[in-house]
């Protein structure tokens, strides 16, 4: 599954690389990181139950899927 | 080519009234008095319209002021005496009230060969008026009629133009120029429809302006061309099947753009979702979560000043799309995610005899409950249709997807003439000027789109400077 992953800032590509690694994730392929109003989101690909398995990680802010949607 | 018109033969006409009277009672009177106008006129090239007895008119064309003001005096008076008096039971009846007019010219309802047409305008005693089609405005009637499967014809862009009366913008001479409208979609044609800019994810294949001439993303192309056909358009791609992680890096490059250099102005959005989640379930999926990071980057666009024309959806309740889920079908629960946030402009879909199109997704609004904002006109040859750039693959361009980019058109167009207006006021105007306004519904939002209307209003009303 794609989510969406609300950091409360950039952790640093070797802290974010571990922490999705240990969640069974992985960064999406050519995903930028957002910025968003002093936090940041990143696009990744991990488990259905992704966001309990980042849930406690100090730097996590959020997590919301990165749905598909339909051209109308 | 022939024109639908009227002609006007200047001439007096004895008794008016009982004239016109005596072609509504008799055919064979009817017949004299259209053989009359016509020797006139000279019929080469010209079809009476059966149905219509010939007018007579009581004023000049051509102001006389005194003459006239008698009349108009004189009609005020009859008509208050008449109105106070029992009715007559017969139109042949002369009285009082009509015998002491004389009538100026009497008019008639014709076909004419556009040769013709040139050649009566120059005669002294003709006047050749356009006879357009009239369209019934009442809310009531308008909600009761809907176009579904099989759907109406579609309709060619001189029609359309002429049906969002984008003439007086045109004639003033905005057309879009210096607008940039932005197409988050699936690529745009750049051989068919020129892309000045864009991005794309880095490796993507989906590059600006690379997509092929059928794509969804040229139908919107070609759509936004349909009021401003000078405006420049960016290309935002999505790569595959568009997500909202792929959104959310196209509206983050959107605002760098824009932070960079003051554009784009607009984004053109034709896509969501078919189905609503369960809430218990998907409590942070974009059609329960307002705090989605998709939602609050649509929300700084906007605040930088770029206006976001989203589609209301394809999943109205009489005839939905094919790929709607039911979860997502009709009133209530159609219109949702970032197509339903309070800044964004939402648009339906109604044909071009302003009926609302089935399929044309229902308010309230998940989010924002008066959604949609406004409707706006689809069914088009714009891209697809007969001799149209993308073929007949689509009997026409389709979708609340093709009425969002025609409403984007007509804002670059407001945009091309009044540069300052944000996209609060855009919305504003949008909604102020809309045909059968007075009030929001759950299928039309505000009323339906009138590019006319809302650039005179701007020419009289501008919106006060920014400070």
């Amino acid at each position: 599954m794609k989510w969406l992953l609300t950091l409360k800032s950039h952790p640093g590509t070797a802290r974010l690389d571990e922490m999705l690694r240990s969640a069974g994730s992985r960064l999406e392929e050519n995903a930028a990181i957002i910025p968003m109003e002093g936090d940041v989101v990143v696009e990744v690909e991990g488990p259905a139950d992704f966001p309990s398995r980042v849930k406690e990680a100090p730097e996590v802010k959020a997590v919301h899927p990165s749905s598909d949607m339909t051209l109308y | 080519m022939a024109s639908q018109v009227l002609i006007e033969v200047i001439r007096d006409v004895v008794n008016p009234f009982e004239v016109h009277a005596s072609a509504l009672e008799s055919t064979g009177e009817f017949n004299r008095q259209a053989d009359e106008v016509l020797s006139t006129i000279g019929p080469s090239g010209v079809t009476l319209d059966p149905t219509i007895a010939p007018v007579p008119m009581l004023l000049h064309a051509a102001p006389v002021p005194t003459l006239d003001r008698n009349t108009l005096q004189q009609l005020n008076t009859r008509g208050l005496e008449s109105a106070r008096r029992p009715q007559s039971g017969s139109r042949l009846e002369s009285t009082a009230a009509t015998r002491s007019f004389g009538g100026r010219s009497t008019v008639v309802a014709a076909t004419v060969d556009e040769g013709r047409i040139a050649e009566l305008r120059q005669r002294p005693d003709i006047l050749v008026w356009p006879n357009s089609e009239l369209v019934l405005l009442d809310d009531t009637a308008t909600a009761a009629r809907v176009d579904c499967r099989p759907f109406r014809a579609g309709v060619d862009l001189d029609t359309i133009r002429a049906t969002l009366a984008v003439d007086r913008a045109w004639t003033d001479g905005f057309k879009g120029k210096d607008i940039v409208v932005g197409i988050i979609d699936e690529g745009v044609n750049g051989a068919t429809y020129p892309v000045s800019g864009g991005f794309s994810r880095p490796a993507s294949p989906a590059q600006p302006g690379s997509a092929a001439v059928t794509s969804h993303g040229s139908m919107c192309a070609a759509d936004v061309k349909v009021a401003a056909p000078d405006a420049r358009l960016y290309d935002y791609p999505f790569l595959g099947i568009p997500n909202s992680g792929g959104a959310l890096q196209m509206f983050q490059a959107v605002l760098d753009q824009r932070l960079r250099d003051g554009t784009p102005h607009i984004t053109n959005n034709s896509y969501g979702f078919t189905g609503v989640p369960d809430t218990a379930t998907f409590p942070n999926h974009e059609i329960h979560d307002i705090n989605h990071p998709l939602h609050r980057k649509v929300r700084e666009v906007i605040a930088a000043g770029v206006a976001c024309l989203f589609a209301a959806g394809n999943c109205g309740g009489d005839c939905p799309s094919g790929n709607c889920q039911s979860s997502g079908i009709g009133a209530g629960q159609s219109i949702h995610a970032s197509n339903s946030l309070a800044e964004v402009i939402t648009v339906a879909a109604v044909n071009n005899s302003r009926e609302r199109i089935g399929y044309s997704s229902q308010g309230p609004g998940m989010f924002e409950r008066q959604k949609p904002d406004i409707a706006s006109y689809s069914h088009i040859f714009g891209n697809f249709g007969p001799g149209r750039p993308g073929g007949t693959a689509q009997p026409f361009d389709n979708g609340t997807s093709a009425a969002t980019p025609v409403a984007a058109g007509v804002a670059a167009m407001l945009l091309s003439a009044f540069p300052g207006l944000t996209p609060a006021q855009l919305k504003d105007v949008l909604i102020r000027t809309a045909i059968g306004g007075g009030g929001w519904n759950a299928d039309f939002g505000h009323g339906i789109i009138d590019a006319g209307a809302a650039y005179n209003f701007l020419k009289t009303s501008p919106p006060p400077p920014i400070v």
